[in-house]
């Protein structure tokens, strides 16, 4: 055989996977000195694509004049071709946007997506690509069934939590999860939702109510009542109301608009200032500041304003929508607490015991509820009353479910603990790759967004089952915080991986990551499971997703009945008191060493 | 306003950058795919890797420096996709080095001119294979099969898949070669 007959064959091998080391450094070093040959390996890659592209070709011709034509049904062949090619696709290292694929598996979109991948019409790719690049930008909206477009860039709320909601019959009717873009107009019959806005501020609304969520940093208020909750880093947030705008300066106050232009304001902390518009163009702009525990009235657009007496009584229903600790542990440090989620909290759930909303429970510096939700029914985990050693959790199946946050501010230095227990389903022969609890990087995924390049600033933290298959063991527990990749190498700082916790085993986990210091720890049912260096920032305001990671779709399988997140690294003796807090309330014995001291 | 009116040509930048990448991507699209099915062998990943290029290229557009070659720019971000694959899960056959494929990309932009001939020369090169050839050809190609589901199916070794399957491409290769002379000396 001639030397170019056998690169031919070690061509075909290379195209068909089959090439061994030898041959590929025999083909690389033609490939790398031989101009000629380089050339003539790229007409064989252009000869395997354009084979596949032509025997495609008729099968897809066929499909689409079906589909043009509006035909019920498809060829047979073809459409068990495209079955099993997607079957092919719902393997765990599917994007995360295959959860929009799968949604769409027999729509006629996916034949489009199909049509333009196997470059029959190479326009029609540059279209799909773009309209890729929508979902894509909008994947995590795409799963939420909106009365209107949104955009990725537009979204300015979340609907987050909903009691007896009605809806107005003349306006579109919204669900916990459902995402706002800016002018979003909310008419609520009666009952009340949460709106948390993208900046932080949480507004009840009370029906009847006619709201409109103008920005990340407005909303305004037609007619009925509203509470407003303003953390420190939504400083300015304004209520617009038909004459007044109210600016908040660090506040929760409440609001309430009559049909006949009466305007109350009612602070229950800090300050707000109200500007009223002028009634004539030479009319200075009225400004009033308002203090705490007091109230004013504006009769109609443009009056007088007056003080009345303070009431928060009639706010009460609005203010109890937000959930505060009634009476915390006293272990339980409230420094830094940036979010609390707990099973036996007020989670709330649809018809089929799924998980709508867990409630950020507010307690010591946690001031801002960042509830969990979860907008689409095949998602939800499911609320299990006695879980977890008699106690509540939210079980994720592995398969599709998590929950994601409003967007939370969380900072370099963090502490995290979950009381979880993997299922017996976590031992399956065919899982390959490892399921997450916890991962920073929520929607908008900056990596799957294609934000990351080399060095991924700043850092991910997640907690879960190692990813890769090469390093997966069932119901093994890694913390780290990802920070992109450096050549080919994963830059994982603060990476320990602890020991297979088993299944319908309940553990409490504490993952500190001092990036201070630079050090982090695992814990494991207040046990150190080992010590590595952190050395990547990880400061930011993102979503926080419970149950997954944030592209790939590797699932946690199990329980989760408590969640809590500080912004600090915690001192030993906090650590073991809140370790101690979790292991007494969930029954769960701490390692013997640890009990010991 | 009503919004499905037909909309008239429009001139502004935005548009005409539209216009731009299309005609840049239909250019380019073949030997992007070819670059990235090479070295991706499932082909459902390898579609997915077509798209994520694509993305890629429109969201990076406006960045692109158009003293540049088009498909260079664009196999290059073809390039580190298909590593961020390797990275990203374990490799499931050896594939080319990073230098490798950055020499690959410099060849395939050669070749990319002749991509629309060979794809039509391939056309009337396709119809001649025949026979058991083209069931075991139609097997890879159109139904994504392994080989070892082909052997099983024809009752060969894996092997001799292999060997059918490279001298059928061999032929075609050649028989191109042939096509595209003789539309050369006509």
């Amino acid at each position: 055989m001639s030397d170019e007959s056998e690169l031919d064959l070690l061509l075909s091998r290379y195209l068909d996977g089959s090439v061994n080391a030898d041959e590929l450094a025999q083909l690389e070093s033609r490939l790398i000195s031989d101009e000629q040959f380089a050339q003539h390996f790229s007409r064989w890659c252009l000869l395997h694509r354009q084979i596949s592209e032509l025997f495609t070709e008729s099968v897809l011709h066929e499909i689409m004049n079906q589909f043009i034509q509006g035909s019920p049904a498809l060829p047979k062949k073809a459409l068990s071709q495209l079955t099993a090619a997607n079957k092919q696709t719902a393997g765990p290292m599917k994007l995360a946007f295959s959860d929009e694929r799968r949604s769409r598996a027999n729509s006629p979109l996916l034949f489009w997506r199909r049509w333009s991948v196997l470059g029959v019409a190479a326009a029609v790719l540059l279209a799909v690509s773009l309209w890729i690049f929508q979902q894509r930008s909008n994947s995590w909206l795409s799963e939420v069934p909106t009365a209107r477009d949104v955009d990725v860039n537009n979204v300015v709320a979340t609907l987050t939590q909903a009691v007896d909601a009605v809806w107005d019959p003349r306006g579109p009717a919204f669900h916990p999860g459902q995402l706002f873009c800016k002018g979003s107009h909310v008419a609520l019959k009666s009952g009340m939702v949460k709106l948390t806005f993208e900046c932080g501020a949480e507004v009840v609304l009370q029906g009847p109510c006619d709201f409109v969520a103008e920005s990340q940093m407005m909303g305004v208020l037609k007619s009925g009542k509203i509470t407003a909750h303003v953390p420190h880093r939504a400083f300015s947030f304004a209520i617009r109301s038909p004459g007044v705008d109210f600016v908040d300066l660090g506040t929760a106050f409440g609001v309430s608009v009559g049909s006949n232009g009466r305007t109350e304001l009612h602070v229950f902390e800090g300050e707000v200032l109200c500007s009223q518009e002028k009634k004539e163009a030479t009319d200075h702009t009225d400004v009033i500041h308002v203090t705490a525990d007091k109230a004013v009235e504006f009769q109609s657009p443009g009056g007088e304003s007056s003080d009345i007496a303070f009431d928060k009584e009639q706010f009460a229903r609005l203010i109890a929508v937000r959930r505060t600790a009634e009476a915390p542990p006293k272990s339980l440090v409230p420094s830094k607490l940036a979010l609390w989620l707990a099973a036996d909290a007020d989670v709330q759930t649809d018809a089929n015991h799924r998980v709508v909303t867990w409630p950020d429970i507010l307690y010591g510096d946690n001031r801002s509820a960042e509830d969990a939700t979860q907008i689409d029914e095949s998602a939800r985990p499911t609320f299990v009353p006695n879980a977890l050693n008699g106690h509540p959790a939210v079980r994720f199946d592995g398969k599709s479910n998590y929950i994601v946050t409003t967007p939370l501010e969380t900072t370099d230095d963090q502490t995290v603990f979950c009381v979880c227990q993997f299922s017996p389903n976590a031992y399956d022969k065919n899982r390959r790759w490892g399921g997450q609890i916890l991962n920073y990087d929520g929607p908008p995924s900056r990596e799957a967004n294609g934000f990351l390049s080399n060095t991924l600033h700043p850092g991910v933290l997640q907690i879960g089952e190692p990813l890769l298959a090469e390093e997966f063991k069932p119901t093994l527990l890694t913390g780290q915080v990802f920070a992109g990749f450096v050549g080919s190498a994963i830059v994982e700082s603060g990476r320990v991986d602890t020991r297979q916790v088993g299944a319908e085993l309940p553990v409490v986990v504490s993952y500190l990551y001092d990036y201070t210091h630079g050090r982090a720890v695992l814990s494991i049912n207040g046990r150190d499971s080992g010590e590595a260096r952190a050395f990547a920032p990880q400061a930011i305001t993102s979503r926080k997703i419970i149950g997954r990671h944030a592209w790939k779709e590797l699932f946690f399988q199990g329980d989760l009945a408590e969640l809590l997140i500080y912004n600090k690294a915690l001192s030993p003796s906090e650590l073991a008191d809140t370790t101690a807090y979790l292991a007494d309330k969930y029954s769960i014995p701490l390692d013997s060493n640890v009990a010991a001291k | 306003m009503v919004s499905d009116a037909p909309h008239e040509e429009d001139s502004t930048p935005q548009n005409s950058a539209v216009r731009e990448l299309a005609r840049l991507w239909v250019q380019s699209q073949s030997v992007i795919s070819a670059y990235i099915t090479a070295n991706i062998l499932d082909v459902q990943h390898a579609e997915d890797l077509v798209q994520e290029v694509a993305q890629v290229v429109a969201e990076k557009f406006d960045s692109f420096d158009r003293t540049r070659s088009f498909i260079s720019w664009a196999l290059g971000i073809a390039r580190n996709r298909v590593l961020k694959y390797y990275r990203a899960r374990a490799r499931d056959r050896l594939v080319l080095s990073e230098n490798a494929l950055a020499k690959l990309e410099e060849a395939l932009e050669h070749v990319g001119q002749e991509a629309e001939e060979r794809r039509a020369a391939l056309k009337v090169c396709l119809e001649r294979i025949q026979g058991r050839r083209r069931e075991v050809l139609e097997m890879r190609y159109s139904q994504n099969a392994k080989v070892a589901d082909i052997a099983q199916r024809f009752g060969m070794s894996s092997d001799g898949v292999f060997v059918m399957l490279h001298r059928i491409r061999k032929v075609l290769y050649g028989c191109i070669h042939r096509q595209l002379a003789q539309e050369g000396t006509g």
